[in-house]
């Protein structure tokens, strides 16, 4: 784990570096994360406030379920961005000479190129959440914060269970296949409270992709709102997902055949 | 005289040949991943589901919002996630990696082409594969959610629309070509594909949400820019909310007259400075 954790460290100083050296762009894909989280927050703010209430939720607290979407999305960006880049590895036969490193084998596809200008956006969110939760005393008591937290990491190895199954995809297809970009499109679903869909879309939303426990359970139980036999299920869930993924990906391994020559 | 007229008679029929056939392979191109494609077709389909229901969930008590009834909201959503399609719709983010990996050369440059027209034929090929499909899927989300769209009956209105989405089409093919040759100066030609071409054009554009429901300082500000003028303005027109949409075509127009100089210039001005190394 030691190991790992210093081989992470080290390719985040490299994707630093990178990013540093070519600072042409980072300043404008700040700007537009800026505009766009402000745009929708405004956005969002307005319209509930027009109802004063959205599936049963007041307006701060749907901007809540926004913000908690947000940490999510700039965290799985910031750990995961690997996945994204992995089929070029594949194509150009550069992840043989991943699987002859001691380090596990989805090291590179999962964690091999974190995404540090997300990572510059977590910070100040994690802030304005925090004193954003004060100001209108949404969190209502310890146990809610520490359940808020829990379903926060979890959500967070859930997310790498997903990426891990994409990552075991592109070795068995040929295809430039998006199903990270369906991931972030289902998981963006969950910026409203999950609530507002038919109930075939929640099914939709907590099997396929399970943007319900990703987003809307830690948000939920920040807010005291969910009851603790939801816990174990999002924390069962998970467990599920991630055994499956390591197992899915063991198999898509086998299957690997070099495209170098 | 008449030997002029009919080599410009000549050059007009060769364009338009070159055009059909750039345009097919475009078609061919888009359907090389099939299982992709259908992926892609998905993403369309949860954003709409997705903004559908948060404003079906907000109308629930029936009364109309920000000057919206319920109706008009759902036919604004439906018609702007058209309009997207044929309007935002397009291949020239393909030019921006063309001009820094070297290809401009020997797949442009020393063809006796107008770039402008190929990049345009091939956005055509986009912009219809996206109609083809989102007019289907658009319908089947109204079908099962089950809300009737609001329609105008007059054929003036139906005419002026057209031409108001024919000048959004090409302004916004000179905007994302202009973007796209950030490519002659800077390395990361995503970062202002991703800010003008995404974050702004989409938002500013009304993709999300009816530009009007925003406080009045801010719509003053994002009615300077030729964004509103793409999706928001048609689709609110057709909706009978723009008094005169001739001031519409008007700064339309304007804003298609800058781009187009600012684009010629651009153009020959990256030429001047590119340079590509052959192999």
């Amino acid at each position: 784990m030691k190991r790992i954790i210093r081989a992470w460290w080290q390719v985040t100083k490299m994707a630093l570096i990178g990013q540093i050296l070519t600072t042409g762009g980072w300043y404008l894909f700040i700007i537009g994360k800026i505009i766009r989280f402000i745009l929708f927050f405004a956005f969002l703010y307005l319209v509930v406030q027009q109802r004063q209430s959205l599936a049963g939720y007041s307006p701060v607290k749907v901007i809540w379920f926004y913000l908690v979407f947000n940490l999510l999305d700039i965290a799985t960006q910031t750990l995961f961005r690997g996945t994204y880049w992995f089929r070029r590895l594949l194509i150009q036969g550069d992840f043989d000479l991943d699987l002859i490193k001691p380090l596990p084998s989805f090291f590179r596809p999962v964690f091999g190129w974190p995404d540090i200008l997300d990572f510059v956006t977590f910070i100040p969110l994690i802030i304005f959440m925090t004193l954003f939760a004060l100001f209108h005393q949404l969190i209502p008591s310890f146990s809610a914060l520490f359940s808020f937290l829990f379903l926060f990491i979890n959500s967070l190895f859930l997310a790498f269970a997903f990426h891990l199954m994409v990552a075991s995809i592109c070795i068995l297809s040929e295809q430039n296949i998006q199903l990270t970009w369906i991931y972030r499109d289902l998981t963006a679903m969950g910026r409203f409270p999950t609530d507002i869909y038919p109930r075939s879309i929640r099914l939709m939303l907590t099997f396929i992709v399970p943007t319900i426990l990703l987003i809307t359970f830690p948000a939920q139980a920040a807010l005291g709102l969910l009851p603790f036999p939801s816990v174990f299920i999002a924390t069962l869930a998970t467990i599920i997902a991630v055994m499956g993924a390591l197992k899915f990906w063991s198999w898509a391994l086998r299957r690997y055949t070099s495209a170098s020559s | 005289m008449k030997r002029t007229a009919l080599s410009l008679l000549k050059q007009i029929k060769n364009n338009l040949i070159l055009g059909q056939r750039l345009y097919l392979i475009a078609l061919q191109d888009s359907f090389i991943f099939r299982l992709n494609f259908l992926f892609l077709r998905l993403r369309n389909i949860f954003f709409l589901l997705s903004i559908t229901f948060l404003w079906l969930s907000l109308y629930q008590d029936g009364s109309d919002l920000f000057g919206y009834s319920k109706e008009k909201m759902l036919t604004y959503i439906i018609f702007v996630a058209l309009l997207k399609g044929i309007v935002l719709g397009t291949k020239t983010n393909d030019l921006a990696p063309t001009i820094k990996n070297g290809e401009l050369t020997f797949r442009y440059l020393i063809r006796p082409w107008n770039i402008a027209w190929v990049w345009f034929c091939q956005d055509w090929a986009a912009k219809s594969i996206d109609l083809f499909f989102l007019l289907p899927e658009v319908f089947f989300i109204a079908f099962i959610v089950g809300f009737s769209i609001w329609l105008p009956h007059s054929l003036l209105t139906w005419l002026i629309f057209i031409i108001l989405v024919f000048l959004a089409v090409i302004f916004n093919f000179l905007f994302r070509f202009i973007i796209s040759l950030s490519g002659f100066w800077w390395e990361e030609v995503w970062a202002p594909n991703w800010l003008f071409g995404i974050v702004l054009l989409e938002i500013f554009s009304g993709v999300f949400f009816p530009l009007d429901i925003l406080p009045s300082l801010w719509q003053k500000v994002i009615y300077w820019t030729p964004f509103p003028y793409l999706l928001f303005f048609p689709v609110k027109f057709l909706l009978g909310q723009v008094s005169s949409p001739y001031s519409v075509i008007l700064i339309l127009l304007i804003w298609i007259f800058l781009a187009a100089i600012v684009m010629q210039n651009l153009w020959r001005r990256g030429l001047k400075t590119y340079s590509a190394f052959g192999g």
